[in-house]
């Protein structure tokens, strides 16, 4: 699958309007970029990079170093490891 | 690479909080203090004995003077949230001279308190107006630089 990013989040990795291929997310680990759904928003899907994993409790930023850039786990909390929808290939 | 060629829009926004911006905001307070201080520059002192005359005058003044000092205190504020809170890092690349474009129409602010500068007041609108063109230039839109007076 393609992943089109729509969004400044992930920048400077990731623009806005690029489209990354991805596989599935097995065997995750901290540094993947994840395509995940919203906890609060199920319709919606978001990318950012995993900082940290405990069971199936997700940690994930954006890498825009802007306090205010990033919808991810600072304000929405951790994600659920079922709430994984694919893994970015970058680079 | 998967075989697998279906695109997903995946969001990568700013936080949930973020608000809705719009430099027109620091530019009616700015035009606030331009006007206060044409004003302020315009007001002919009466005759010291008259009383009544100079204390309406000293009102007048005053009122002029308060208005000035809260609405360029204003824009400074709406400045400083377009500057911290608006703009990311990414826009740096589009306008390098961004920090010290804010960082000098916060300090026309503060010139603009502390002074009756038609001089500063006018150059704060300018600042303001290349603020309003880097604001709009980053979102991709042609907005017409208008002022209320």
């Amino acid at each position: 699958m393609q992943i089109r990013i729509n969004g400044d989040s992930m920048w400077p990795t990731l623009r806005d309007g690029e489209v990354h291929p991805a596989e599935p997310a097995v065997d995750l680990a901290v540094g993947d970029i994840i395509v995940y759904a919203h906890p609060f928003q199920s319709g919606l899907k978001c990318v950012k990079r995993i900082t940290a994993i405990e069971s199936e409790s997700i940690h994930v930023e954006g890498d825009n170093p802007d306090p205010t850039a990033s919808d991810d786990s600072h304000n929405h909390g951790p994600i659920q490891r079922d709430s994984v929808i694919a893994r970015l290939i970058t680079g | 690479m998967s075989e697998d060629m279906t695109i997903i829009d995946a969001f990568a926004h700013c936080d949930g909080p973020c608000g809705v911006y719009d430099p027109a905001s620091a530019r009616i307070a700015a035009e606030a203090v331009q006007s206060m201080t044409k004003k302020m520059l315009a007001l002919e002192c009466p005759d010291p004995s008259d009383g009544p005359a100079m204390a309406a005058y000293l009102n007048t003044m005053s009122r002029y003077a308060a208005i000035k000092e809260e609405e360029a205190h204003k824009a400074k504020e709406e400045l400083l949230v377009l500057w911290t809170d608006f703009f990311k890092p990414q826009h740096l690349e589009a306008n390098p001279d961004l920090h010290d474009t804010f960082w000098k129409a916060a300090k026309l602010c503060s010139a603009c308190k502390v002074e009756v500068s038609a001089t500063h007041a006018q150059e704060l609108m300018d600042a303001i107006e290349a603020i309003h063109n880097m604001f709009w230039g980053v979102k991709g839109r042609e907005v017409p630089w208008v002022r209320a007076s």
